[in-house]
C-alpha cells in the first residue's frame, strides 16, 4: 500500500519531468570550445537531480500527509486566481487605465467579505467602489505621471 | 587607495540628501508596517518594489531596500508579541514569551525589551559586516573560476542541507532550478535552450522578477484570502516605551551569545533570521538555570530571539557583499534590484562597486537608528499597525504585482510568468518544496553554470582540477560534509533519542 499518495505522485512527476528535460537536452547543439561540455550539461544536471529525488520520494515518502486546504479553500484559491487571470486579460483588451479600477473594486469586493463582515452588502460595495476610484486614480499617478513608466495600452482602445 | 573612512565618508554624501533620508524613513517604517501584519513580511514589499527599481537611482534604490528590510525585521515581533502570531517567520519564538506577558496583561514590557535587542542586535552586526566585507572583498578576487563554482555550489548544497525541511524536496527545488535558469541563451555559445513554442521572449530566459512576483507576491494574497485567516483584529492597549534597563543587565550574556550566534548563523548562506532566532532560543532556554519561566514570560526569551534575528541581517551582508552568495532571501531580492540596474554581484563585487556596497551599509545603519527611534515613540501606535484593513492592502499588492509583472519585462510575457509561478509555488507549498534552496539554486545557477564551463575550458585536467585546487576542495567537501550531515542527523538523533529512552526505562527499572 502506498504510505503517502502525495509523495508518491511528486516523486513519479518529477521522473517524469526529468525523463522530459533528458530528452529535450539532447536536442540541443552542443559546443565547439575545447573542453566545454556545452549547452546540455546544466539542464541535464538538474534532471538528473529530479530523478534521484523522485526516486528517493518514492522509496521513502514523508511519514506525515496534512492537508494543504480544504476543499472550500482551494474554490476560495481558485476564485482569486480567476481575478489574476482577469486582470491579465483585461490588461490586454482594455489597458492599464481601464483595468485598475475595475480589478480594485473585484479585489477589494472580495476581500471584504472576510474584514468587514458586520457590513451590508450595500455598505460593502459602496466602500468597495470609492476605494477602487481613488486608489486606482493614486496608482494611474504614480506609475504614468510620477515614474513615467511603460504600461499596456490595450487593444480595444490606446488608453494608458 | 581609499580607506574604510573615505569610503563612509562618501557613502554618506550620496545618501544624505532629503530624498535619500526620506527613502530610508519611508522604506523603514513601511518595512515595520509590513514586518507588523502577519503572512505579510518586508519581503513582499522588497519584491513589489523591484519593478519600480528601474525608475530610480540605484544608490536609492539600494537605501531603500535595505531599510525595508532593517524595518520588517525590527517590526516582525509586534504580531509576535500583540497577538501571538509572528509578522516574520524569524520571530516566531518572540511568540512564546513576548504573547504570554502580553496576556498577563504587560505587553510594554517584552515590546520595549524587544524593540531594544532588534538595535542591539542590528547596528552592531552591521559594523562588523563593514569591516569583514572589506577582508574578505581582497581576498575573493583572487578566485577563480574553479573556486568561485565551488563556492556556489557549497552555498546550494548548505542552503539545502542546513534547512529543516525535507532533504529530497529541497534538492528537488534544486534541480527544478537549474533546469528553469537554463531556460534561454547559453552563456558560452549564445544558442538559445528550449525555446518553448519557438517563442523569442524565452532568450532572455525566465525574468527573475515575475518569477518571484508570481512564487512571492501573487501566492501569498491567493494563499491568504483561500484560507481566510484575516479577521478583524482584537482591541489592545498599548502604553508608551520604557527603557528594559533591569531586563538589560540581567541578561546582559543572553543578548551578548545571541548577538554572536545571530552574526554566525547569519554568515551562513541561506540560514537567515529563522534558524538564527530559533537556535539562540533553545540554546539559552539549555543554559538558563530556571527553565520553568520559558515559555510562559521569560523576557530573555524575547531578547535572546530579537538580538539574534537583526544580528542576522549584518551576518548575511558579508557573504552577499564580498562574494556574491545571497546569505537570506532578501539578499536575493538585493541581487535581482542590482540586476535591473545592470549590475552583476560577484567576487569583484566588492572592488567594483565599494561605493555601493558603503551606501548599503551606511543606508543600514541610519534605518536601524529610525526603527529605534520609530519604535520607542510611536509605540503606542503598534495596535494600529495591526488593524490596517486587509482589503485594501492585499488588493494594491495584487495590482502592483501585476504592474510590475508587465513592467519588468515590457510585455504580457512577464504576467504569464508571474502566473505559471504563482502556480508553480502554490503547488511547491502543496507538495511541502522549500522555496529558498529553490530560489538559491535559480539565482546562482548561471554564476554556477558559467564557472563550471570556464572552469573546464581553461583547465588541462578537465573535472579534476576543481578537487586539486585547495580552495575549491574544501568549498566542495565542506557543502557536501554539510548535505550528507543533513542525511544523517535525523538518523542520529534518533538512535540517540531510542538509546536515551532505553537507558532511563532500564535505570528505572
Amino acid at each position: 500500500m502506498i504510505k503517502n499518495k502525495k509523495d508518491f505522485g511528486l516523486g513519479v512527476v518529477s521522473i517524469l519531468i526529468a525523463a522530459g528535460i533528458t530528452y529535450a537536452s539532447f536536442q540541443l547543439r552542443g559546443s565547439t570550445y575545447v573542453g566545454d561540455p556545452g549547452p546540455r550539461m546544466f539542464p541535464l544536471f538538474g534532471a538528473a537531480l529530479m530523478f534521484i529525488c523522485g526516486v528517493a520520494l518514492i522509496i521513502k515518502p514523508e511519514k506525515e500527509q496534512k492537508v494543504f486546504m480544504t476543499p472550500k479553500q482551494w474554490k476560495s484559491g481558485l476564485l482569486m486566481f480567476g481575478v489574476y487571470v482577469l486582470a491579465t486579460l483585461l490588461f490586454y483588451l482594455v489597458g492599464f487605465a481601464v483595468t485598475l479600477p475595475i480589478i480594485f473594486f473585484i479585489l477589494t469586493y472580495l476581500m471584504s467579505r472576510l474584514s468587514l463582515k458586520d457590513l451590508t452588502k450595500k455598505q460593502r460595495t459602496i466602500r468597495s467602489l470609492v476605494f477602487a476610484i481613488l486608489a486606482g486614480a493614486g496608482v494611474y499617478v504614480v506609475y504614468v505621471i510620477l515614474l513615467d513608466a511603460v504600461l499596456p495600452k490595450g487593444l480595444l482602445f490606446t488608453l494608458r | 587607495m581609499a580607506t574604510t573612512l573615505d569610503y563612509i565618508v562618501a557613502a554618506l554624501k550620496e545618501i544624505s540628501s532629503v530624498t535619500g533620508i526620506l527613502y530610508i524613513i519611508g522604506g523603514t517604517i513601511a518595512g515595520i508596517v509590513l514586518g507588523a501584519i502577519p503572512g505579510l513580511g518586508s519581503s513582499t514589499l522588497l519584491v513589489i518594489l523591484l519593478p519600480i527599481a528601474y525608475k530610480i537611482d540605484t544608490n536609492l534604490v539600494l537605501a531603500l531596500f535595505i531599510s525595508v528590510v532593517i524595518g520588517g525585521m525590527s517590526g516582525g515581533c509586534i504580531g509576535s508579541i500583540l497577538l501571538g502570531i509572528p509578522g516574520t517567520s524569524s520571530s516566531l519564538c518572540t511568540v512564546w514569551d513576548g504573547y504570554a506577558l502580553t496576556q498577563k496583561g504587560d505587553p510594554v514590557r517584552p515590546l520595549s525589551a524587544a524593540v531594544t535587542a532588534n538595535f542591539l542586535g542590528n547596528v552592531p552586526g552591521i559594523i562588523i559586516a563593514i569591516f569583514a566585507c572589506r577582508a574578505i572583498g581582497t581576498w575573493a578576487v583572487k578566485l577563480g573560476p574553479w573556486e568561485y563554482a565551488a563556492l556556489c555550489f557549497c552555498a546550494i548544497l548548505m542552503v539545502v542541507g542546513l534547512s529543516k525541511d525535507n532533504l529530497a524536496k529541497g534538492m528537488l527545488g534544486v534541480g527544478l532550478a537549474f533546469f528553469l535558469a537554463s531556460i534561454g541563451e547559453d552563456p558560452i555559445t549564445a544558442h538559445g535552450r528550449f525555446l518553448f513554442f519557438d517563442r523569442l521572449e524565452f532568450l532572455d530566459g525566465i525574468d527573475l522578477i515575475s518569477l518571484m512576483l508570481g512564487l512571492f507576491a501573487a501566492k501569498i494574497v491567493l494563499l491568504e484570502y483561500a484560507k481566510a485567516t484575516k479577521t478583524e483584529q482584537p482591541d489592545i492597549k498599548v502604553g508608551g516605551f520604557k527603557w528594559p534597563g533591569e531586563d538589560l543587565r540581567k541578561n546582559k550574556w543572553v543578548v551578548v551569545r545571541s548577538w554572536f550566534m545571530g552574526l554566525i548563523i547569519g554568515f551562513l548562506p541561506g540560514l537567515g533570521g529563522p534558524v538564527a532566532a530559533g537556535l539562540a532560543y533553545s540554546s539559552e532556554k539549555m543554559l538558563a538555570k530556571d527553565k520553568s519561566n520559558w515559555g510562559k514570560g521569560e523576557i530573555a526569551g524575547v531578547l535572546a530571539t530579537e538580538t539574534a534575528n537583526n544580528a542576522a541581517i549584518g551576518g548575511a551582508l558579508i557573504p552577499f557583499l564580498a562574494l556574491g552568495i545571497p546569505g537570506d532571501a532578501a539578499n536575493v531580492q538585493f541581487i535581482a534590484a542590482l540586476n535591473v540596474k545592470g549590475i552583476n554581484v560577484g567576487p569583484m563585487f566588492m572592488r567594483e562597486q565599494t561605493l555601493i556596497v558603503y551606501i548599503i551599509f551606511i543606508a543600514a545603519l541610519i534605518s536601524g537608528i529610525v526603527a529605534m527611534l520609530y519604535e520607542t515613540l510611536g509605540m503606542k501606535t503598534f495596535p494600529a499597525l495591526l488593524k490596517i484593513p486587509y482589503h485594501y492592502l492585499y488588493s494594491t499588492i495584487v495590482i502592483l504585482t501585476l504592474t510590475g509583472a508587465y513592467m519588468s519585462t515590457g510585455s504580457f510575457f512577464g504576467m504569464i510568468i508571474m502566473l505559471i509561478c504563482c502556480i508553480l509555488g502554490i503547488l511547491m507549498d502543496v507538495f511541502g518544496i522549500p522555496n529558498l534552496p529553490f530560489l538559491m539554486a535559480f539565482i546562482l545557477s548561471p554564476l554556477l553554470e558559467l564557472n563550471i564551463r570556464r572552469g573546464l575550458n581553461y583547465s588541462r585536467r578537465g573535472l579534476a582540477e576543481f578537487f586539486l585546487r585547495p580552495i575549491s576542495c574544501v568549498f566542495i567537501v565542506v557543502g557536501l560534509l554539510v548535505l550528507i550531515w543533513g542525511m544523517v542527523s535525523p538518523v542520529v538523533k534518533k538512535a540517540l533519542k531510542k538509546n536515551k529512552t532505553e537507558s532511563t526505562a532500564n535505570t528505572g527499572c
